[in-house]
């Protein structure tokens, strides 16, 4: 159906190879913008990253880098490194679409802290990458501008909702990439596409600028090549924002050093009883291979009880539609976005206007947080929804007491073909059945590369940390790349996704 | 059991008008979705200390307030570049309330 992907030509490049290379003036900015805007011309008819560009934006701001690095100044950790960000995230004159008609002539007149700190480290902003719907979805298949697909095999999804941000690194035209995660929208696609994902804890990355979802389940988190990378953005992006009044005040910079600490000596948990049902083989296969890993590196691994993640599921569902039917309807057709032309009063306005502009995923949500929060069933649904997750919040920390992290997969499947989910909105939700409980509970996780199937698809095993640790969890991860060939991860020489950089 | 009716009032309730053809569709998705999510019967949680008045963060210590200070409001013609229909200084919206017929 699609033309293939162009083969590898140069061996990836981390954003902190290009940074060092721009801010000692081996490599000009403007040259790694071009390079980014000449992969991008190659892999974006294929494959549908970005909803839209920057090409004279990241021109004018590479010069500027270029200009400063001669003038003996340093443009910061992350000079003249292209990056894509997920259209759900507001920056000055460009757009937020959230993939959504009703946000489509959108033009933001703010940055997103993100993009602000972004921007002061070095970064360039190269495009806005394609998601699910308002990041409703697991496969970007309900984007309404279409689908993106996945680089290791254009028939099957890059996964969701941060599909696009995956895509654009896995397939080479940016080191890195920001998503956002309300249940997985990360960590999700960064197991299907090779790449190191994060969910950073709640509250220490700033969602000022974002366009909320579920405020209790939303955080903005990294794609990168690597554990470095991923830290390396995570450093730049993260920490206290007063203009998000679920900011964190707590230091939570990682730094350079914490990743090459070993990991002899730690301990692993691992939620055996969840590794059962619907779980691919190979995943199975994968995440004994993993074991094997850590268990190598010196790392203890025991079994530990936790609550069985359908609940995790059920509760999800319930929070995340509440308060996305809450969050949802600022769209009213009045201040900005979509107005539907057929509106005769201001009801059929609110009405009519977001009827036009909202796909089936949105409409299925929010009437379902819409029922669980009416009269009648609040608290058969709602109210005893958010007693469960307490549940989980104690289920988890009791865990985390006992062990360092928790070791599972990311996702039960690899990659699934276009299509495979879309007529069933319950099987597409049971993708994220391992990912949910973190933003259920608001501790960080991560997805990394550890393998793939026998077709050659990434198949990622995520960690969960305890509060406000990504440090930890990153250190995992470094270790474990120190102790595996690379199958199935972007930064593979010969990985089928090629890289734009020489 | 989730009626038309019920979709209905949803749906106002919702401010979002949805097709006869999206409506079949949304009472067979609805349906399965509730149906599924009712598997929290199986957990008692009379004990546990969620609150559903609770903040958004479950960690009490991050909640604050900003410091009240002054800072320049983004200009009116920003503000307004967004709108859909604008009458001089103002976001437009269809007569709300009709003095004519309210005198008569």
């Amino acid at each position: 159906m699609s033309a293939p992907v162009t083969p590898p030509a140069t061996p990836p490049v981390t954003a902190r190879a290009l940074a060092h290379a721009v801010r000692s003036g081996e490599l000009k900015a403007a040259a790694v913008v071009e390079a980014s805007f000449a992969r991008l011309s190659r892999v974006e008819p294929t494959l549908h990253a970005f909803l839209s560009l920057r090409e004279d934006a990241a021109r004018a701001r590479a010069d500027e880098i270029d200009r400063a690095v001669a003038a003996g100044r340093d443009p910061g950790p992350l000079a003249g490194v292209p990056i894509a960000v997920k259209d759900n995230i507001v920056d000055r004159g460009g757009s937020a679409t959230c993939a959504s008609k009703m946000l489509a002539p959108f033009v933001p007149t703010y940055d997103a802290t993100v993009v602000e700190r972004l921007r002061a480290a070095g970064a360039i902003v190269v495009g806005k990458a394609n998601l699910d719907e308002f990041a409703m979805g697991s496969s970007t298949e309900n984007s309404a501008f279409g689908p993106s697909l996945n680089p290791w095999d254009p028939t099957r999804v890059p996964g969701g909702s941060s599909g696009g941000s995956a895509v654009a690194v896995a397939s080479g035209v940016t080191p890195v990439a920001l998503g956002s995660d309300t249940g997985g929208s990360v960590r999700q696609p960064g197991s299907f596409c090779g790449l190191v994902a994060l969910k950073p804890h709640y509250g220490h990355v700033s969602r000022y600028g974002l366009v909320a979802f579920a405020s209790s389940l939303d955080q903005i988190g990294p794609f990168a090549l690597d554990a470095r990378d991923c830290a390396l953005v995570f450093d730049v992006i993260s920490g206290f924002d007063p203009m998000d009044s679920t900011s964190s005040p707590h230091e939570c910079r990682i730094g350079p050093l914490a990743l090459e600490r070993p990991v002899a000596g730690m301990r692993l948990g691992v939620p055996r009883t969840w590794l059962t049902e619907g779980l691919d083989a190979e995943v199975v296969r994968v995440m004994d291979e993993t074991e094997c890993r850590f268990r190598d590196l010196g790392v203890d691994l025991v079994d530990v009880d936790l609550m069985p993640p359908r609940y995790a599921i059920s509760t999800y569902y319930i929070l995340a539609n509440a308060e996305a039917s809450s969050n949802l309807a600022r769209f009213d057709g009045v201040r900005y976005g979509r107005r539907s032309a057929e509106a005769r009063d201001l009801n059929s306005l609110y009405e009519r206007s977001r009827g036009e502009g909202f796909g089936p995923e949105v409409k299925r949500r929010i009437l379902m947080g819409t029922f669980v929060l009416s009269s009648g069933y609040y608290d058969a649904y709602y109210a005893k929804a958010q007693r469960v997750r307490a549940l989980f919040k104690a289920s988890f920390d009791a865990t985390l007491n006992q062990v360092d992290a928790i070791l599972m997969p990311t996702a039960p499947t690899p990659a699934f073909v276009l299509g495979e989910k879309t007529e069933d909105p319950l099987s597409m939700y049971l993708s994220d059945i391992f990912t949910i409980s973190a933003n259920l509970v608001q501790n960080p996780a991560v997805s990394f590369p550890a393998g793939a199937s026998t077709g050659g698809l990434p198949i990622g095993m995520q960690l969960y940390g305890r509060s406000r640790d990504e440090a930890t969890l990153l250190r995992l991860v470094a270790a474990h790349e120190r102790n595996y060939d690379g199958a199935g991860s972007a930064l593979a020489p010969g990985a089928p996704p090629t890289r734009a950089f020489a | 059991m989730l009626t038309p009716e019920d979709l209905a009032h949803l749906c106002q309730l919702a401010r979002l008008r949805i097709s006869e053809e999206e409506s079949a569709r949304l009472l067979t998705d609805l349906e399965r979705i509730l149906g599924y999510v009712e598997s929290l019967d199986e957990i008692d949680a009379t004990a546990s200390a969620g609150s559903a008045a609770g903040s958004t963060s479950l960690d009490a210590a991050v909640d604050h307030f900003r410091e009240d200070t002054l800072v320049p409001s983004p200009p009116r013609s920003e503000a307004l570049s967004n709108a859909p229909q604008v009458i001089d200084d103002y976001f437009a919206v269809p007569t709300v309330v009709d003095y004519g017929k309210a005198a008569e």
